[in-house]
């Protein structure tokens, strides 16, 4: 998706950063196989952190092995063999990706509409291949449900950021629950709900400069309200009233996501536990204050 | 299916007295219903707190001794008389579709600061913590002598600004909260009262 979603490294064990970069190269193994190698380009950080919370919610554990690959060809890595998350995971992302991809023809102009064209027949293999080698073609249709639901809201108009935020969460939901039983269910609906609306408010506030020079949709600059951008040395950037209010929301939502965590880590792996904690306690508010800060035209000291 | 009450604390067959106590008190502290207000997964915090208090029971009867702790549930009490009364009523018992369905319908005229503030526990609620924020601001704005109002916006302040204190004082990060401790405990102490007034 958009590689929001990544651990504080410098607060990693060294055996927990090995096993998330082993699980990294294993999603992109196994995207190779189960979507095809294009797919493979389309790899975030994000559906590290997918994998790992549906590990958990399966009680599935990791086999890892030594290897090299296409992108590293002379030093053997280790890596996560296949197994049902990855498998699942590299399916998501390639329905994901297309539903991207058909957003973006309908809804960009010029050389992105050009671009999004020319890569739909890739999208429409990697999503063929998906439904062949992966049992989730359901959700397919639940996120492209999701994402229409989300632009027509978008082209209405829109005057809260947390309506549209939460329609991405809701797909998001989908995408960490599906097919897992009642109580996992339930608890990887409330995480992935509360990571979709991290995603979609993080993105908002990294394009809000670039989107209100550019004339683009924004849902910041949608919201419509004095006092959000303000002017300094002739170039808009975002105030610190709101960007107070920011923060403070997306912490409040990431305690929400951290409550349910924490219902998972109990009796899980404890490495895995320890980047899903690290993630969600460090990983995630570092990347909003980075993000929060650069848009309001301060340098970030991180 | 019952579980070893060993491992739902998650401590040795051989731990001391000590260790259990302190692995029960930690699980508690993380489980207590009031770090799950608002919070759908509630019901499913709730029934992780039975486990472990029924695991920590257990041992203590295996080991003999004394008397079982328990979750320390506060009662939620409101005081409002106004004709949100009934709006009070509902968010109190967790009715909260109702309770917007009411909050929506009110016609612009009759939207003052009790509005405001009902209509901000109700997004809380549903996590749209942006515009909750908004809305709790407006209602402290019409009414800037109501503690009510202000403690639910100091609330929130101290939530987010406490978000994974804990996480970072038990890794020794050393990263510095963004709340001094003195005006940490200045806002729990407001917020102690706020609970009773949850929303």
């Amino acid at each position: 998706m958009f590689g929001y979603i990544r651990p504080h490294t410098p607060d990693l064990k060294v055996r927990e950063n090995e096993l998330y970069r082993a699980v990294y190269c294993g999603l992109c193994r196994e995207m190779g196989r189960v979507t095809g190698q294009a797919s493979r380009l389309t790899l975030s950080f994000d559906f590290v952190f997918l994998c790992l919370v549906r590990t958990m919610a399966t009680g599935e554990s990791f086999t890892s092995s030594t290897g090299t690959c296409i992108a590293h060809p002379f030093k053997k890595r280790q890596y996560i063999e296949s197994c049902n998350a990855l498998r699942y995971c590299a399916a998501a992302a390639a329905y994901l990706s297309e539903g991207k991809l058909s957003d973006d023809v309908s809804d960009e102009k010029g050389f992105k509409h050009a671009a999004a064209v020319c890569l739909r027949p890739t999208a429409a293999r990697m999503t063929r291949l998906a439904d062949k080698n992966a049992d989730a073609a359901p959700l397919k249709k639940k996120i492209e449900k999701k994402l229409a639901e989300l632009s027509a809201l978008e082209k209405e108009g829109c005057n809260s950021i947390d309506r549209p935020a939460e329609i991405f969460g809701e797909l998001t939901a989908d995408v960490f629950s599906f097919g897992l039983p009642e109580r996992e269910g339930r608890i990887c609906a409330e995480i992935g709900r509360e990571v979709g609306k991290f995603i979609y408010v993080t993105d908002a506030c990294d394009d809000v400069c670039d989107d209100s020079k550019k004339n683009r949709f924004n849902p910041i600059i949608s919201l419509g309200g004095d006092g959000i951008l303000e002017k300094k040395d002739g170039r808009l950037f975002l105030s610190e009233s709101f960007a107070d209010a920011m923060i403070t929301a997306t912490n409040l939502s990431l305690r929400r996501c951290a409550a349910a965590a924490e219902l998972l880590c109990d009796g899980s792996p404890a490495d895995a536990a320890a980047i899903i904690r690290n993630i969600i306690y460090l990983g995630m508010p570092g990347m909003m204050k980075k993000t929060i800060s650069r848009a309001c035209g301060k340098e970030s000291d991180k | 299916m019952q579980k070893d009450p060993y491992s739902v604390l998650g401590v040795n067959r051989n731990a001391t007295d000590e260790e259990i106590k302190k692995a029960y008190r930690e699980l508690a502290r993380k489980y207590h219903p009031d770090n799950y207000v608002d919070n759908p997964l509630a019901d499913l915090v709730e029934e992780k707190m039975k486990e472990v208090n029924e695991a920590y029971d257990t041992i203590q009867k295996e080991r003999a001794a004394g008397k079982a702790g328990g979750g320390n549930y506060s009662s939620y009490t409101y005081s409002g008389i106004t004709s949100f009364a009934e709006v009070r009523r509902l968010i109190s018992e967790g009715k909260y579709s109702e309770a917007e369905i009411i909050i929506d319908s009110t016609p612009s005229g009759d939207r003052g600061a009790e509005w405001n503030y009902l209509k901000g526990c109700l997004l809380t609620q549903r996590g749209y913590y942006y515009d909750a924020q908004k809305y709790i601001e407006t209602a402290c704005y019409l009414d800037p002598g109501n503690a009510e109002y202000q403690q639910a916006k100091n609330r929130l302040r101290y939530q987010s600004g406490t978000f994974g204190g804990s996480y970072r004082n038990g890794t020794g990060t050393g990263e510095p909260d963004c709340c001094s401790i003195c005006t940490t405990l200045i806002i729990l102490d407001t917020c102690c009262d706020c609970c009773g007034a949850g929303c």
